[in-house]
């Protein structure tokens, strides 16, 4: 990969480093566990 | 909170990479957590579908991927600002270069969506040519070829032709590449 390519793959990490680093919210483990229990609930 | 199952649990590590390639593919971050939520779903209610030992990262990106394709279908056109996220990303990089950044951000929500996937894909998520291929339905040479051309694109709405204008990592790169005799104290 030439020097630009790399720096381009370098400054595009930079980009979504911001998000990649966020703890996920907890929206997402509240739905799986309400999923989660759902199944359970028709067992 | 319960304890959840190490499948959700697994799921739920992949959420920062779901939401980055969520926001990627166009929209602000709330649309790509509404997309994040629906791929979960999806993906806990097919869950026996998923074969352990494989991929999960991969398949996941391919539920989201369809998901967003198939609400673009419905609605008639790009969902949310088509690739705005990146333009709109409020946190400035604490590094020097951020003027940079700021730029590619702008240049990013330029690209095609197939080009912007692509890139990101390979270049951001750490995928290999092979697993992007897949996620996007794509031959391998398909998805190299697009990458090239997403990074080529990007070079020129940035003005990098020479790689000394791409602030002092670049400089280090010009020095890097340049014929001895014109290397500093040669």
């Amino acid at each position: 990969m030439d020097p630009i390519q790399r720096a381009i793959g370098d400054k595009l990490r930079m980009v979504y480093d911001e998000v990649l680093h966020q703890v996920a919210p907890e929206r997402f483990a509240l739905l799986l566990e309400k999923l989660e229990a759902q199944e359970r609930g028709t067992r | 909170m319960t304890e959840l199952p190490a499948f959700a649990t697994d799921m739920l590590r992949e959420v920062p990479r779901l939401r980055a390639f969520g926001a990627s593919l166009g929209g602000s971050l709330s649309a790509a957590d509404d997309l994040v939520q629906e791929t979960l779903v999806k993906a806990w209610s097919h869950r026996t579908s998923f074969i352990p030992g494989t991929n999960l990262r991969a398949w996941l990106f391919t539920i989201l991927r369809n998901t967003y394709r198939s609400q673009r279908r419905k609605l008639g056109r790009e969902i949310g600002d088509d690739g705005r996220f990146a333009e709109r990303l409020s946190t400035p990089a604490p590094q020097h270069g951020h003027l940079e950044i700021l730029a590619l951000r702008v240049a990013l929500a330029k690209l095609p969506v197939e080009q912007r996937e692509a890139v990101v894909l390979v270049g951001v998520l750490g995928c290999t040519y092979e697993e992007a291929a897949a996620v996007c339905g794509a031959v391998v040479g398909t998805m190299k070829s697009r990458v090239n051309r997403a990074r080529r694109r990007l070079a020129q709405l940035l003005d990098m032709a020479n790689p000394s204008e791409i602030g002092p990592q670049g400089r280090d790169l010009a020095v890097l590449s340049a014929p001895m005799s014109e290397k500093p104290g040669v």
